[in-house]
């Protein structure tokens, strides 16, 4: 009887330790894509291949005194390479980056904007490693170092230098408008395979803002922390018209990726008020001016090399 | 529980022990390397120099039960040498390039005051054990494990074998003929409560090659034996499994998914549990058993090779009856997607990789060539088996075996009762053999073995219709004295369809210590697949074979020479399908 005890407790205590809380599903993209259009053809002959352009995805944050140092690194690599670099700046709403990401509250130096985006945060969380510093980059999503795909600041020249000898399977071609009697932006985006790919390949659009003013934490000539209120931040990433993994191009068997294919695929959206600030602080709102288009297409979701990437300014 | 002074002292060591794991985990590979090879080196030449010492006087005098420690061990190679051979089909990367290859183990076991130190070495030169379609090389510690027992308890950390039940909801295991080698890396606990119970937990990573996978397993199980009456027993146990993806596995999986339409897409679940009751009854002759598993929902991989989010379940009862004389075995089991993987992407490079359990199959497992030729490979999303097995010994000159088993898909059995027809068959099997005994020198087996089998769905192969085989064979066996023995099989397979009719013969002839045998396998007659062209004809296809065998105390070698077709090759169940080989094979086994 005893040992019977011993057993039905035993098998009680498994299934009390077993059952676990409600887990919390990885991000499963459940909406319908945002494009208006979407048509794919073989074109013959096949167009010329691009020079292949590097996407760098620098992520920063306020109250990262380096991150400044990293933002001049990447403009003295688009300088350097016209045409050949395109950056966007993550501002990651990431629970392990809170302290580097979070409004400025200081004397004399608040801030105006909070610059998160959950975006940015599903994207650095779709790799098998967050980062727990600041700053780092995504080099055309490339794992260099076989460990981490972000990379330090330190070694964006030569992973930029080494992207820059690879060619691309794909051309990417923008064609953005905006009406501003209704604040509608279209994104027509052409997507032509010169080259043949296998796998999976996903397509990525950002909006991007530039010039939006604001208080950031850097360092002075003699490497002290200081604040600059006037500080003018770039490449924001502030929304996407697909999912944070891209939305698969080649959605069917038939959509193969070989020489000559092309998907042409139109996106919307109208450029409401911004209010999903995960603070108190409101997020940037739009600025026409400011807005640029970025595109690339991926790989696959588990490699994330970037083949092609692309960015235009809206007219 | 009160521990006495040893039993601290020990307890202190093994918690030495556990400290060097949780270091060792800390460790490069290659450190880990160092340190295990110069911990095999202290362990040798410890055990060594403590039988190499001279015992003083004073030793002499002391109680002989002294605990000195002991080294076992074995070695085993298998070294196989590639003959190019089309017509068969023997012409992996081993026949064009490497054209040789070597699997080779050491293992070390060394005992003293309760301490278990486990080592294995392992090598792979040129393999296709893991994958027949590669050539892998790599060498190291491939198993390492210290165990010791302190009282009710066992503790283990490093790689260790074990199962739960009969491994449905978990087995670790080794199947080294066929490449399997899913040791978990962890720690586990056992603890005999009393002398009818035993409780295990444990926790780890399974191994893969020599690395490991990074998805958490964990389980824990009891089992326990009541005593309800002098002829009533019951054996009782119970089991919870649990296995945790890993991050970058979660990212595949769910990269995976958003590659699917709309609203073929869902939520991945991090955990799978597992949890299973199993029982036996023992009546005077008779045992009744009866197992149920579940499974919770996860993702795992269907038929046309997509994710799906589904739920398990297996059922599984058998009922026998043993007496002087007469033996009989029923056994029912059903499979409903029950795949249970480390990652339920990890389904190559062979169908069996990377599985947390043992989905065991109920058809007979055959020894003769021929008749070993088709094994149903068990279903894991689904199936429908049952097998009847009799053994007749009505005198001391005749022997009986009678065997029948039946698999069909999930919809073979239902509420509407029992189906067999194109849309559910797998496998069905009629067996039976009789051997007469006419003196302790003369022994004769004849049977007959009707096959029935799905090898569009077991193989792979779309275009091959339902195999119809009926194989009639027999076995003469001649032992003029203790020293030497003769032996005659033949076996001769009628079908229609795979490559169509074989005939199988052997001579073996046993002297002690060697073992020789010579036999020839021929394809006399094509089958669909091997049909010729128009205008051409068939040409008798040899597998032949020659052996020998040496036997010297612990150790044997032996030597062969032959070809044998594609096919499903199963050890203990567990089955792959393997290209054809032609070539030579030479093993050398020993035990120390």
């Amino acid at each position: 009887m005893k040992d019977l005890k011993i057993y039905l407790s035993v098998c009680i205590l498994l299934s009390i330790v077993f059952s676990s809380c409600k887990e919390e599903p990885p991000y499963i993209n459940y909406t319908k894509p945002q494009s208006v259009f979407d048509t794919t053809y073989i074109k013959t002959p096949v167009d010329l291949t691009q020079p292949k352009e590097i996407l760098i995805e620098d992520v920063s944050g306020p109250v990262c005194p380096n991150c400044p140092q990293a933002a001049l690194i990447a403009k003295t690599l688009e300088n350097a390479n016209p045409g050949r670099i395109n950056v966007v700046t993550l501002y990651p709403n990431y629970p392990g980056l809170e302290s580097l990401m979070k409004p400025i509250n200081k004397p004399g130096y608040i801030s105006k904007y909070d610059f998160r985006t959950n975006d940015a945060a599903d994207i650095i969380s779709s790799y098998p490693a967050a980062p727990s510093t600041l700053p780092v980059g995504y080099i055309n999503r490339k794992n260099f170092s076989g460990n981490f795909w972000f990379e330090p600041k330190e070694n964006w020249n030569g992973d930029v230098a080494s992207e820059l000898t690879a060619t691309a399977p794909l051309n990417i071609e923008i064609v953005p408008t905006y009406n501003s009697s209704n604040n509608l932006l279209n994104v027509n985006v052409t997507v032509n395979y010169t080259k043949a790919d296998s796998g999976s390949n996903y397509i990525s659009v950002m909006i991007l803002q530039d010039s939006i003013i604001d208080v950031q934490e850097t360092k002075d000539a003699n490497n002290f922390d200081i604040y600059d209120s006037v500080y003018i931040h770039n490449h924001t990433l502030m929304d996407m018209l697909t999912a944070h993994t891209g939305d698969l191009l080649n959605n069917t068997p038939a959509k193969t990726l070989v020489p000559g294919r092309v998907f042409k695929i139109g996106y919307q959206k109208t450029l409401s008020a911004r209010n999903s600030s995960p603070s108190s602080y409101p997020q940037p709102q739009w600025d026409p001016k400011q807005i640029s288009i970025l595109v690339f297409v991926t790989q696959d979701v588990t490699k994330k090399y970037v083949l092609q990437s692309k960015l235009v300014h809206l007219p | 529980m009160q521990l006495t002074k040893t039993a601290l002292s020990e307890f202190t060591l093994f918690l030495l022990a556990l400290s060097v794991f949780f270091y060792l985990a800390t460790l490069s590979h290659t450190m880990k390397k160092i340190f295990f090879i110069l911990l095999s080196s202290i362990i040798f030449f410890g055990a060594k120099s403590q039988t190499e010492n001279p015992v003083s006087t004073s030793e002499q005098n002391k109680p002989a039960k002294e605990d000195k420690g002991e080294l076992t061990g074995n070695f085993q190679t298998n070294n196989q040498f590639y003959v190019r051979d089309n017509k068969i089909g023997a012409n992996t990367t081993q026949y064009l390039h490497e054209l040789s290859s070597t699997d080779s183990w050491l293992f070390l076991n060394y005992k003293i005051k309760g301490f278990n130190f486990m080592l294995r070495y392992d090598m792979f030169n040129k393999s296709p054990l893991f994958n027949p379609q590669e050539a892998y090389s790599n060498q190291g510690i491939g198993f390492w494990q210290v165990s010791k027992d302190v009282e009710k308890f066992n503790f283990t950390v490093g790689y260790f074998y074990d199962q739960f039940g009969t491994g449905m909801a978990f087995r670790s295991y080794e199947d080294r003929t066929i490449g399997i080698d899913f040791a978990i890396e962890g720690a586990r606990i056992i603890y005999h409560a009393t002398e009818n119970t035993t409780i295990k937990a444990f926790t780890g990573k399974q191994k893969n090659r020599f690395d490991i996978r990074e998805p958490i397993i964990q389980g824990a199980n009891i089992e326990h034996r009541i005593a309800i009456s002098e002829n009533l027993i019951a054996d009782l146990g119970a089991s919870v499994v649990n296995r945790t993806i890993d991050q970058a596995t979660m990212n595949t999986i769910a990269s995976t998914i958003m590659g699917y339409p709309l609203d073929l897409r869902f939520d991945p679940k991090w955990n799978v549990f597992v949890g299973n009751i199993y029982g036996t009854l023992h009546y005077k002759k008779f045992n009744f058993y009866l197992e149920y598993d579940q499974k919770t929902p996860e993702a795992i991989m269907n038929y046309d090779n997509t994710l799906i989010k589904k739920d398990g379940s297996i059922y599984y009862t058998s009922l026998s009856y043993s007496e002087k004389g007469i033996g009989i075995n029923a056994q029912f089991k059903r499979i409903e997607s029950f795949p249970f993987r480390t990652s339920p992407l990890e389904t190559q490079p062979t169908p069996n990789n990377a599985t947390v359990n043992y989905l065991p199959s109920l058809t007979r497992q055959n020894t003769y060539r021929l008749l070993a030729r088709y094994n149903a490979v068990v279903q894991e999303l689904g199936e429908n088996a049952a097998q009847l097995e009799m053994t007749f010994k009505p005198n001391k000159k005749w022997l009986i075996n009678i065997n029948t088993s039946a698999v069909t898909t999930l919809n073979g059995v239902s509420n509407s009762g029992y189906k067999w027809d194109e849309s559910t068959r797998l496998f069905r099997e009629i067996y039976t053999d009789a051997s007469y005994k006419f003196s302790n020198k003369f022994k004769l087996l004849l049977g007959v073995q009707s096959i029935g089998y799905n090898q569009q769905v077991f193989e792979a192969k779309a275009a091959a219709p339902y195999v119809e085989a009926i194989t009639t064979f027999g076995e003469f066996t001649y032992k003029p004295d203790h020293k030497r023995s003769i032996r005659l099989e033949g076996q001769y397979m009628n079908t229609a369809q795979d490559l169509g009719s074989f005939v199988n013969g052997l001579v073996e002839y046993n002297v002690t210590p060697w073992s020789l045998a010579v036999g020839d396998m021929v394809n006399f007659q094509s089958g669909y697949l091997n049909k010729p062209l128009v205008g051409e004809t068939f040409e008798l296809i040899h597998y032949f074979n020659v052996f020998a065998g040496y036997t010297y105390h612990a150790t044997r070698i032996t030597a062969g020479y032959l070809k044998q077709p594609q096919g499903v090759n199963c050890t203990g169940g567990v089955c792959r399908v393997e290209p054809a080989f032609s070539g030579a094979r030479v093993t050398l086994t020993t035990n120390f």
